[in-house]
């Protein structure tokens, strides 16, 4: 294990790096890990000069050191395992701790499909085609944190869901860190191949349990085909010793319908960025979002949606809810080519203040390039609307309560999409939870 | 039950809209308020429901012989204070079912009840709402969202039922709403009012008044009021307008 010393994590990565290259058992990406390496050392970590992190920063994440080979050893118990289930108890339930998939805390019942731990894939001869063909095509090279990523990613998973395979169940992700006395450094990374007629359904959640810093850089790459469906639920509940940066790219063909929903309740800075692909026509994509944080917690939600195929359709809808003195950020981008006729993008991004130390930045950015389109965009900053809650507290509800209610409301059509009832019911005792009432909506 | 005396009240930081106003209103009685646009009518609505975009200058409001000038919206409505409001708020994602339930089991807890059973609620949301004539599908719409005028209306007068309130007062109740809709409001009123509660009609049109009759008719102008009869006295406001009482 390396000495580790007081260094920021510029020095770190650079001085891991060769370690983490020999602990590895398959080699074969070794050139790329390094020349993605050199690129990130080139320009290092964004700065509040960077265009696209002008809002977020950052530095308190890499300010910090952080061992980058967390300790395998845990004592996660079931039971703590079931407070985070979403309470129904069928669904797959796929465990990871402190990097390492652990089969006796999941539940597997996947059938017809690829699931792998991502090293797991990577060491395995079979599926070196499949990393040819897919691994790192669809993610941005010319980003930090994602050369970071291609430099160190290790832990993660890899599902295949074959041609006319309907995975009907729910399947929920669980990255969890325990036992790690030092920040620890995790480099996720996550491939889902969703072949012509499939459909699959994932939930995602990162768990901190120590009190010590988890800071996670996540990739995700999606390929869905063509009338094939994904969605991919985001749910964000984490400590406050917890950093997460997530790049999550979905490339989609013909006919195809991909969601990822992010819901943000927790973590102490999170930058979601989503990069959506189109490859075909008639692609449907949909991003939704409910953020509801305070203390002193960053959010920032960085969209790109590249209509580069006509007649297709994108539906982005985030809501943010701020208390204390939170920070959030929104920036969508559209992009429509010239050849994307009838394209149709619509972004809306809604925020409520809830306190005057609260702040919202947000942007919407459409380039459009085709003329026969339909591209609506729109973002609105307020408070609670004093007749509604005057309204309600008036029928007895008392204030605490009229304005959580007034929030599900707000944050409610967020949610219309999610045809997972425990995900949503999950969702709603959240709000609650963060909104300090015990009702149920 | 209610009893106002010498009530002045202002926009926060802004007009003064009521200058002294007494009412005392006793159980069983109906009372109807009239008065020109901008007289204070529903200031006086909301002020007594607790609104806290006013502020009172003077004056107090007694409540079953306690001033609850100091007390919040939500625990005038817990001491049995109604408001039927005149431009009911909408509220996507929250069913009108869910939202009374909500409101009753706030009122209940408060008095020191547990929540009423579902089954017991069901029930009863049945009933009130077969009264009103309302369809079940509205019950399981978002509150207030996408209603009609009479709707809107309607879903108040069931929410007045279901709370069962010592005082309700209805602001403006009977406007926006055809023949039809105005009888059946009339009839839930009717059916509510009792010799332990008491009514109080805010009202431009002396219409409703064919169908709640009230005992007292109050004109109100410039922020007192100026006149007090019976059921006649609107007859007479209807005829010759309120300009015979302004000079």
């Amino acid at each position: 294990m390396a000495e580790i010393s007081v260094m920021a994590l510029y020095d770190q990565t650079i001085e891991n790096h060769s370690e983490f290259l020999e602990s590895l058992r398959h080699r074969f990406l070794d050139d790329d890990r390094k020349t993605a390496l050199q690129k990130f050392a080139m320009k290092g970590f964004p700065t509040k000069k960077d265009e696209e992190y002008k809002y977020t920063n950052i530095k308190e994440i890499t300010e910090k050191d952080y061992n980058f080979f967390p300790k395998e050893s845990h004592n996660i118990t079931k039971e703590q395992l079931d407070e985070l289930h979403l309470g129904e108890e069928n669904f797959d339930w796929i465990v990871f701790v402190n990097g390492q998939l652990h089969k006796e805390l999941s539940n597997i019942s996947i059938e017809n499909a690829e699931f792998l731990s991502f090293n797991y894939a990577l060491n395995d001869e079979n599926h070196k085609d499949v990393f040819d063909k897919y691994f790192n095509t669809i993610a941005a090279k010319d980003l930090a944190f994602t050369n970071l990523n291609q430099a160190y990613c290790k832990y993660g998973f890899f599902l295949k869901v074959p041609k006319n395979v309907i995975i009907e169940k729910p399947i929920h992700v669980f990255y969890l860190s325990q036992n790690q006395e030092e920040n620890t450094f995790y480099n996720t990374r996550n491939l889902l191949i969703v072949e012509e007629g499939a459909k699959v359904e994932i939930i995602e959640s990162h768990h901190n349990f120590d009190s010590s810093f988890v800071f996670t850089n996540s990739v995700t790459e999606i390929f869905t085909y063509q009338n094939a469906k994904a969605d991919w639920h985001k749910i964000q509940n984490d400590s406050d010793t917890s950093y997460l940066v997530d790049h999550t790219f979905a490339k989609q063909e013909r006919d195809s319908l991909t969601t990822v929903n992010t819901f943000t309740f927790g973590g102490k800075i999170i930058r979601n960025n989503l990069d959506f692909i189109h490859n075909g026509e008639n692609i449907n994509s949909f991003m939704n979002g409910i953020t509801i944080i305070g203390k002193d917690q960053l959010v920032d939600h960085h969209t790109a949606v590249h209509h580069n195929t006509p007649n297709c359709q994108s539906y982005q809808n985030y809501k943010g809810i701020y208390k204390d003195k939170s920070h959030g950020v929104f920036n969508g981008k559209v992009f429509v080519n010239k050849i994307a006729q009838k394209t149709n993008a619509y972004q809306q991004n809604n925020n409520v203040l809830l306190s005057e130390g609260a702040t919202i930045d947000t942007k919407p950015q459409l380039e459009i390039f085709a003329d026969d389109v339909k591209c609506s965009h729109g973002c609105t900053v307020g408070q609670l609307n004093k007749d509604a809650l005057f309204y309600l507290r008036a029928r007895g509800i008392s204030k605490k309560e009229a304005q959580a209610l007034l929030l599900y409301a707000f944050a409610n059509d967020a949610m219309q999409n999610i045809d997972i009832e425990p995900l949503k019911v999950k969702i709603e005792q959240l709000l609650a939870e963060k909104l300090e009432v015990t009702m149920e909506f | 039950m209610l009893n106002i005396k010498n009530l002045h009240a202002r926009i926060e930081d802004g007009a003064q809209i009521l200058k002294g106003i007494n009412l005392e209103i006793k159980p069983g009685e109906v009372h109807a308020i009239m008065g020109p646009n901008g007289a204070g009518k529903s200031t006086l609505s909301s002020v007594i429901a607790g609104k806290e975009d006013y502020e009172v200058t003077e004056g107090e409001i007694l409540f079953q012989g306690e001033n609850i000038i100091e007390d919040a919206p939500e625990e005038r409505a817990h001491k049995g204070i109604f408001l039927s409001f005149q431009y009911p708020v909408e509220i996507p994602g929250v069913s009108v079912t869910n939202f009374i339930k909500a409101a009753l089991n706030e009122n209940r807890k408060a008095n020191g009840f547990e929540d009423m059973p579902a089954k017991e609620m069901l029930g009863m949301i049945r009933e009130k709402s077969e009264k009103l004539g309302i369809k079940k599908d509205f019950l399981s719409r978002s509150l207030n969202e996408g209603f009609s005028g009479g709707e809107k209306k309607r879903n108040e007068i069931f929410q007045m039922m279901m709370l069962n309130p010592k005082l309700a007062i209805l602001d403006e109740t009977d406007s926006g709403l055809d023949i039809d809709a105005l009888r059946i409001v009339a009839d839930g009123v009717n059916q509510f009012k009792n010799e332990g509660n008491a009514v109080l009609l805010i009202t431009h049109y002396q219409r409703l008044l064919n169908y709640i009759e009230p005992d007292y008719v109050h004109v109100l102008a410039n922020g007192k009021i100026i006149k007090t009869g019976d059921k006649s006295l609107a007859l007479e406001l209807e005829s010759k307008g309120y300009d015979w009482l302004l000079n």
